[in-house]
């Protein structure tokens, strides 16, 4: 490969093209800057949501995120992480955890305050709404499945449930779409963190 | 014709005009030009790469293990590329999981400074050193010494240093993973905060981060 170039006719009076001037091997050049449209887009807005100190409980909806008919949203899942924790030793075992694609909110539970990753992010609509402590969302199908222990001595106190650099391609929430981290039927104990990366993008048709 | 077939275009006999640049190369039998091109990328190799690291901290209640904030007016932004804590002990303790939140700020008050490292030490000093008017890093003992603390936690993670535990660090950001940077704009902060328990054991908190021009 030898370094070369191609030159134009001089500049015309038209749109411009964008481009980065360079002196490569003592000729001033220019490259092109392109945009690559890719699914990971990199300018649509992420948040951060995270449910916090949840103790733990049979079945319990630790954290719920919907995006509600009307958003004119899409949300796109890029990370679902659980951690456990205590405040003192505990004899814990692991415990399992599900990742859940629902259809309604269910009722109760408090709500949780989205993040930006840039304070310059467009606020979300009011239809995105994410809670710790619901009951009954209606559930739709078992996403993912991971276990973790508060145990002292256990060892994997964090799961992933859902990873985007593994799946090559986010989880898809479209209107009136959402997901919940539902604690297996046995109480356990410890206390457990969800947190959940999304991004936010225009919906299609 | 078809999928993947060798081709080439030919543009017409170089002008006087701007030069685009190509790498020559020969496919096909034919020498042909393939365009460099410049990616815009959101993790831009150009911009500099800095650390922050904050070692051998106690495990405190509450205690901000990190701090990274930029003062107003600053020229600069910080775009966080990774978050890592990482808990450690200097002979057996009796641990348990602990948990650590990243949190965003607006100013710092009274915390302990500490020096950022570059990746490349051809990199620019940060903006100014000190508490203005550039950033600043460190850790510090009380919430209540974090003014204008914006109370939203964007992720978690947690850590045991108990020598039977195995959990001993946690990924709390991976620009990796989201595929985009965490922003702090001039003004603004981040920080890594152990939950309300003192816990036991010390910890290491790493932030690595780019700066570039404020928009």
């Amino acid at each position: 490969m030898t370094e070369s170039y191609v030159q134009l006719p001089q500049d015309s009076t038209g749109k411009k093209l964008r481009s980065i001037k360079r002196t490569v091997e003592g000729v001033l050049v220019e490259e092109q800057v392109i945009r690559i449209e890719a699914h990971q887009k990199a300018e649509e807005q992420c948040w951060g949501v995270c449910a916090l100190d949840s103790a733990v409980g049979a079945n319990k909806y630790h954290l719920s995120l919907l995006n509600g008919s009307g958003s004119n949203k899409w949300l796109e899942i890029i990370l679902v992480k659980l951690a456990m924790q205590a405040t003192a030793a505990v004899a814990g075992f692991p415990a399992a955890f599900r990742l859940i694609r629902t259809s309604s909110e269910g009722t109760g539970g408090t709500a949780l305050t989205a993040g930006a990753f840039n304070t310059g992010n467009t606020a979300l609509p009011a239809q995105v709404s994410a809670k710790t402590g619901v009951s009954t969302p209606t559930e739709v199908s078992t996403l993912a499945s991971g276990s973790a222990t508060a145990e002292d001595t256990g060892g994997n106190s964090e799961t992933i449930l859902f990873n985007e650099k593994i799946t090559q391609q986010p989880l898809l929430l479209k209107e009136g779409e959402g997901i919940t981290v539902k604690q297996y039927g046995t109480a356990n104990v410890g206390v457990v963190d969800v947190t959940v990366f999304f991004r936010v993008r225009a919906k299609e048709s | 014709m078809g999928n993947g077939v060798e081709s080439y275009i030919q543009v017409p006999i170089d002008g006087a005009g701007r030069r685009i640049r190509t790498a020559e190369v020969s496919k096909g039998g034919f020498t042909v030009q393939e365009e460099l091109i410049s990616l815009e990328a959101h993790q831009k190799t150009d911009l500099p790469v800095y650390i922050l690291a904050s070692l051998d901290r106690a495990a405190a209640a509450s205690y901000w293990h990190a701090l990274l904030c930029i003062n107003p007016d600053c020229t600069k932004w910080a775009e966080v590329i990774l978050i890592k804590v990482i808990a450690q002990a200097t002979a057996v303790v009796a641990g348990f999981p602990m948990s650590f939140r990243i949190y965003r700020f607006a100013t710092i008050g009274t915390a302990t400074e500490l020096t950022f490292s570059k990746l490349n030490t051809d990199n620019p000093d940060l903006p100014p050193t000190g508490l203005t008017p550039g950033f600043w890093g460190g850790h510090g003992a009380a919430p209540d010494a974090i003014g204008g603390l914006i109370n939203v936690p964007l992720a978690s993670g947690s850590i045991n240093p108990e020598e039977g535990g195995a959990a001993l660090e946690t990924i709390l950001f991976d620009e990796k993973v989201t595929g985009q940077p965490l922003l702090v704009r001039d003004g603004g902060g981040i920080g890594v905060q152990q939950y309300a328990t003192a816990g036991v054991g010390l910890v290491d908190v790493i932030i690595v981060f780019r700066t570039r021009d404020k928009d």
